[in-house]
């Protein structure tokens, strides 16, 4: 009897013991949270991206999305180095920046927008028609907007300056503006130029009253203007979850991208941004961003970026992106397992 | 300080006990307030080299200090010191040449309250930093939006304690100035004002760190050059070095500027009680 008792003691033991160790299985099983900063709409995509769940295969079983709006890609290090954020909307020189400054582990993963790619549209920087601005030199002693210091948008401008010799407080003033500020602010006469984003750089230039003194393709050629980002260690630590969530990402951007659901790509975005779909003609046309079919980011561009940054003095030391900052794995195997599923 | 004893019991018995030396309480102040500075410097140099932090979020205190002096080499901080410190004290002139008079006028004239104090009542708690965009649009985005916004936010406090000040007199030495002939505006000069200089300055020095804080933050929002231009330039190129150096500068300045402030205060009061204490 008492060796009865013994043994079931030793069955219930073993049976707690078992189930203590499956219960991180549970709680794995769990959908792994990606928080992911992104700063401009309609360009990045991704507040919207994750908005129809007749498209994403994986969303809500292995994965959730999080975005979290930013004012631009540089204040996104920060955001990074303090764990708030897993994947970020970073442009070349915040990448260098978040690599060599703060010591971020950080890879490029995916591919957002292209600038002057191809006859694709290259962000534009406005002064009013009647200012008497025909040139860079006739920026001494003026005011320009930019989103957030250090921003892909933001380094355009300060390229095309530094290449005329001309540097920020020295020879100008920057003053850090909301995009959709800007435009009022030159209209007003505050500024006399700033980055302005499509559409409403199409309709300001149609409008006759302003014209564009240059574009970040004259100053950079044509960029990988924001990639996403994630942190390294996250990336190792979720590979699994990841990969189906780079599945439907990449699925969800040709859903949208794809032009048998531009009305309805649009209308989405449109109501996102509280506007009327009449003032987004220009979405996933020749007059926007140019994307990559399955989200595959330019490295070769992200690097010459860098390599112009470190040129001009904006970063004081460059980075070798590919290999060392870079994981293609996710966006390789998510087109793999698009094309799988077409055939 | 020596301690003498007298009378029989001491005569012959043991020797008198050594003489206690007594630090002045002041000086005890000092060190007690040096050295939680001292502790706290140590606390983030130390925290910081053992990896306590990420450096990026907290970079040690002696990185910071040698990129100051780098800096101050260079004459970089002097340039951006002395905007700040412009911006900050040209504000602060304005509200204070505004707010005293008003204040003072507040307190002697039914009209002018009756116009001014619902204006000031609903001023005074409000956010003054969310008038910048609107001072962006009228002023522009140099030095007079700035200042405007400085003097904005000065402005309250000191017509406010002003207004104290002026109102909440002692009678007695106003009737005495009266019934030995004096005008009023002896009055005004000789009585009102020196028994209000206390609570004024109490008035000016609320205000002077508020209208640094607003200096560094429009600075922060507007760009261009100053502390505030030069921290948030260094923040979004991921320098956070250059930030916590800034936040050493501004701390610095500000010591100084609110050490003075006080040092006026004590040289303007030498004839009140709270300075012979």
């Amino acid at each position: 009897m008492a060796i009865r008792k013994g043994a079931l003691a030793l069955a219930t033991a073993l049976a707690a013991a078992l189930l203590t160790v499956a219960s991180p299985h549970t709680a794995s099983a769990d959908p792994v949270n990606i928080r992911i900063g992104w700063s401009t709409m309609p360009g990045h995509l991704i507040p919207v991206l994750y908005s129809k769940p007749d498209i994403l295969k994986h969303y809500g079983k292995s994965y959730t999305v999080e975005p979290i709006r930013f004012r631009g890609s540089s204040p996104q290090i920060t955001a990074m180095a303090a764990n708030e954020i897993d994947m970020a909307a970073f442009g070349p020189l915040v990448l260098a920046l978040a690599v060599n400054n703060a010591r971020l582990d950080v890879k490029v993963v995916a591919d957002i927008i292209q600038d002057g790619v191809d006859g694709y549209h290259s962000e534009t920087f406005l002064v009013r028609a009647d200012s008497g601005i025909d040139k860079i030199e006739d920026m001494k002693g003026k005011r320009i907007g930019t989103n957030a210091i250090g921003s892909a948008s933001d380094t355009a401008i300060r390229a095309m300056f530094r290449a005329k010799g001309m540097r920020d407080k020295r020879d100008f003033t920057m003053v850090e503006v909301a995009f959709p500020n800007i435009p009022p602010m030159i209209d007003e006469g505050k500024l006399d130029l700033g980055t302005v984003l499509q559409p409403m750089s199409k309709q300001l230039i149609a409008s006759g009253k302003y014209k564009v003194l240059f574009t970040s393709k004259d100053a950079m050629g044509p960029s990988q203007l924001v990639f996403l980002t994630a942190n390294g260690k996250f990336l190792e630590a979720n590979r699994t979850a990841l990969m189906d969530f780079f599945e439907d990402h990449v699925r969800a951007v040709r859903w949208f991208t794809d032009p048998k659901n531009r009305t309805e790509a649009v209308k989405i975005i449109a109501d996102f941004m509280q506007q009327s779909p009449d003032t987004l003609t220009h979405l996933f046309t020749k007059e926007d961003y140019f994307r990559d079919p399955f989200m595959i980011p330019n490295v070769k561009a992200i690097q010459e970026s860098i390599d112009i940054a470190v040129e001009l003095g904006l970063s004081p030391t460059g980075i070798t992106v590919d290999p060392n900052y870079v994981d293609l794995s996710f966006v390789e195997e998510a087109k793999r397992r698009i094309e799988a599923g077409a055939q | 300080m020596t301690m003498s004893h007298v009378g029989p019991a001491t005569k012959g018995a043991a020797p008198a006990p050594a003489p206690r030396r007594h630090i002045a309480p002041r000086t005890v102040d000092t060190l007690v307030q040096v050295s939680v500075i001292v502790a706290l410097a140590a606390f983030w140099e130390f925290g910081a080299r053992f990896g306590a932090l990420n450096p990026f979020l907290l970079p040690p205190l002696s990185t910071v200090l040698v990129r100051l002096w780098t800096d101050l080499l260079s004459g970089v901080v002097l340039v951006d010191l002395g905007l700040t410190l412009y911006r900050a004290l040209s504000g602060f002139l304005i509200a204070a040449l505004i707010g005293i008079p008003l204040g003072i006028v507040m307190s002697r004239s039914k009209a002018v309250r009756w116009f001014f104090d619902p204006l000031i009542s609903v001023g005074f708690p409000m956010p003054k930093i969310a008038f910048l965009p609107i001072f962006i649009l009228w002023f522009d985005i140099y030095d007079t939006s700035k200042i405007i916004m400085v003097a904005f936010s000065c402005f309250f406090p000191i017509v406010a304690a002003t207004y104290a000040g002026t109102t909440a007199l002692d009678k007695w030495p106003i009737w005495s100035a009266r019934s030995f002939g004096a005008r009023e505006h002896e009055i005004l000069w000789e009585v009102h004002l020196p028994m209000a200089l206390p609570q004024i300055l109490t008035g000016l020095q609320v205000a002077l760190p508020v209208g640094m804080i607003t200096t560094v933050v429009t600075e922060m929002l507007m760009g261009g050059r100053g502390i505030g231009g030069a921290m948030i330039t260094a923040g979004r190129f991921a320098d956070s070095v250059g930030v916590f150096a800034g936040i050493v500068e501004v701390i610095i300045l500000g010591f100084v500027v609110v050490k003075s402030l006080e040092y006026l205060r004590a040289r303007l009061l030498i004839w009140h009680p709270e300075t012979r204490r």
